[in-house]
């Protein structure tokens, strides 16, 4: 009975005990890791690792890769972006160079057509104060000498005169051998201003000083041309018994139209000698020709163009030729026939059409009778009328033009 | 009757071989001796060259459409007066002109102007300017 009671009274105190020892233990095992953790606090390291599978470089280089090509697409893209920006900016820009380079040459023309107009009216004007200031002066002009006819070279290329290129020196020419009438002859004032008044117009739109109208040749447009007397031959050649002799004269006049680089289209106009002017050297045959082409009745002999075929490739614009078939009706003593004369024109060098043909004529298809001599000295019914024409730009053609 | 014939025919025959032909030569049948100027000798012109009246005797260019004659007097003291029958649109005028002139080393100058070409040959003188050539002669004042 007493183990029993005692039995019952040692539990609770183990209960006790136990629950003191256990409340120490933990505040033991608190305690010690407060110390253990104030001991290894500045020795503890915390890593952490990904979960995701390492290593595989390749995605990683193809990961680079994408970011890259998604890179370059961007740039790709603003690059054309701003090329095709500045494109169009190079576009405007040049459109605008175009416009303005063609409002300054726009300008430009029309400050030279301006120019041109008022340096006429200076010449006018200048004219005209002069006009004004011999009348002033109460200076008659003398008379000017009529034009002489002057035998003009035919065609020859244009002479080459040295052109001259060195600065002016302001010394005189005195190499010359011939004896000088003055001694002021030989040396000329170099730089001497005017001293008469001068009419001529103002340099640059004149020609020596002297104001002309601008006029160029053009084969290539229709052309008012004009026969020049002194400078053109028509005749013909005749055989007879006794000896072959021409018919000459230069009393001709004339004139025609033409486009001679279309000459099909455009070539008509006239030509006519003075028939009692023809001479053959012999006086009395003369006197005979004049009888039997009845110059007293029929003055003239004329040609009218009526048009022109141009030879194969007779045509040369380059070298201002023209080579082809006038045809037209000749007119001998008073009786008209159709009649086709070969030519070959050309432009000379001082801008002159020469023309050259000729053809056979029957005398008795115009009427006029054979000369014959007690029927032994004869000549032949057909004779060769030939032309050597000169012709120039008619007067007052530019205003046709 | 027949012998007097036959004498005729024989004279005939005769003359004809005596009678040169009178045919003016197809080269021949223009008005101008072509190359009149092409054999000229031309020479740098001196001072004294311009001096009196001169006469174109040939006109090149395009200044031939228009221009027919000029006339130039060279005064020795370096006065020139010029006169050109000028064709114009509304008909066939003089004019008329007056200033100085200059030989230089570079060619002769008219009214200070620019350097035109100018040679000589005897009593000839030639003027080259742009558009045109002149050829002038010497002449004599009447």
């Amino acid at each position: 009975m007493e183990r029993g009671t005692s039995l019952a009274h040692d539990v609770p105190m183990a209960v006790s005990l136990f629950s003191v020892i256990g409340v120490v233990a933990v505040l033991g095992v608190g305690v010690a890791g407060i110390g253990a953790s104030m001991l290894v606090k500045d020795r503890i390291r915390i890593e952490v690792y990904d979960d995701a599978p390492k290593d595989d470089g390749l995605a990683l280089v193809r990961d680079d890769v994408r970011s890259v090509q998604s890179d370059l697409q961007a740039l790709t893209q603003a690059l054309s972006e701003q090329l095709g920006r500045v494109g169009e900016a190079l576009a405007q820009q040049d459109q605008r160079g175009a416009s303005e380079a063609k409002s300054v040459l726009d300008a430009v023309l029309n400050l030279e057509r301006a120019l041109g107009t008022q340096t006429q009216r200076l010449a006018q004007l200048e004219q005209q104060v002069a006009a004004l200031s011999l009348r002033s002066n109460e200076t008659v002009a003398e008379p000017i000498a009529v034009r002489q006819a002057v035998p003009i070279a035919a065609p020859v290329p244009e002479p080459e005169l040295p052109v001259p290129t060195a600065a002016p020196t302001g010394e005189p020419e005195s190499a010359d051998p011939r004896p000088a009438e003055t001694p002021r002859a030989e040396t000329p004032p170099a730089e001497t201003p005017p001293t008469e008044t001068a009419k001529a117009a103002p340099k640059g739109k004149a020609f020596l000083g002297f104001q002309l109208p601008s006029r160029t040749f053009r084969f290539d447009q229709l052309q008012q041309f004009e026969v020049v007397a002194d400078l053109s031959r028509v005749g013909f050649d005749a055989k007879s018994t006794l000896h072959d002799f021409s018919g000459v004269t230069s009393k001709v006049a004339g004139g025609f139209a033409a486009n001679l680089a279309d000459p099909a289209t455009s070539f008509t106009g006239s030509i006519a000698c003075e028939a009692k002017t023809l001479v053959t050297g012999v006086e009395g045959r003369d006197t005979a020709m004049c009888e039997h082409l009845d110059t007293e009745k029929h003055e003239q002999i004329g040609f009218t163009i009526e048009s022109f075929t141009p030879d194969v490739d007779g045509i040369d614009a380059a070298k201002l030729t023209l080579a082809g078939t006038v045809n037209g009706t000749f007119e001998i003593r008073g009786v008209k026939k159709a009649v086709t004369m070969p030519v070959k024109l050309a432009v000379d060098a001082s801008r002159r059409l020469s023309i050259e043909g000729q053809t056979k004529l029957s005398l008795p298809d115009f009427g006029v009778p054979v000369p014959s001599q007690l029927g032994l000295i004869s000549m032949e019914p057909d004779v060769v009328v030939w032309v050597a024409l000169r012709a120039r730009v008619a007067a007052g053609a530019a205003r046709a033009r | 009757m027949r012998a007097s014939a036959l004498l005729a025919a024989g004279t005939a025959l005769l003359m004809s071989s005596c009678i040169a032909s009178n045919v003016v030569a197809t080269k021949d049948r223009a008005v101008v001796e072509k190359d009149a100027l092409a054999d000229v000798v031309w020479a740098k012109a001196t001072a004294t060259d311009f001096r009196g009246l001169v006469e174109t005797i040939d006109i090149r260019g395009d200044a031939a459409l228009s221009l027919q004659k000029v006339y130039y007097w060279f005064e020795s003291d370096g006065r020139y007066s010029g006169a050109a029958l000028v064709e114009q649109d509304d008909g066939v005028a003089f004019q008329t002109l007056s200033g100085t002139w200059s030989l230089l080393a570079d060619g002769l100058h008219l009214d200070g102007g620019e350097a035109l070409a100018a040679e000589v040959a005897p009593d000839l003188l030639r003027i080259a300017v742009p558009g045109g050539t002149l050829t002038l002669r010497r002449t004599a004042p009447k």
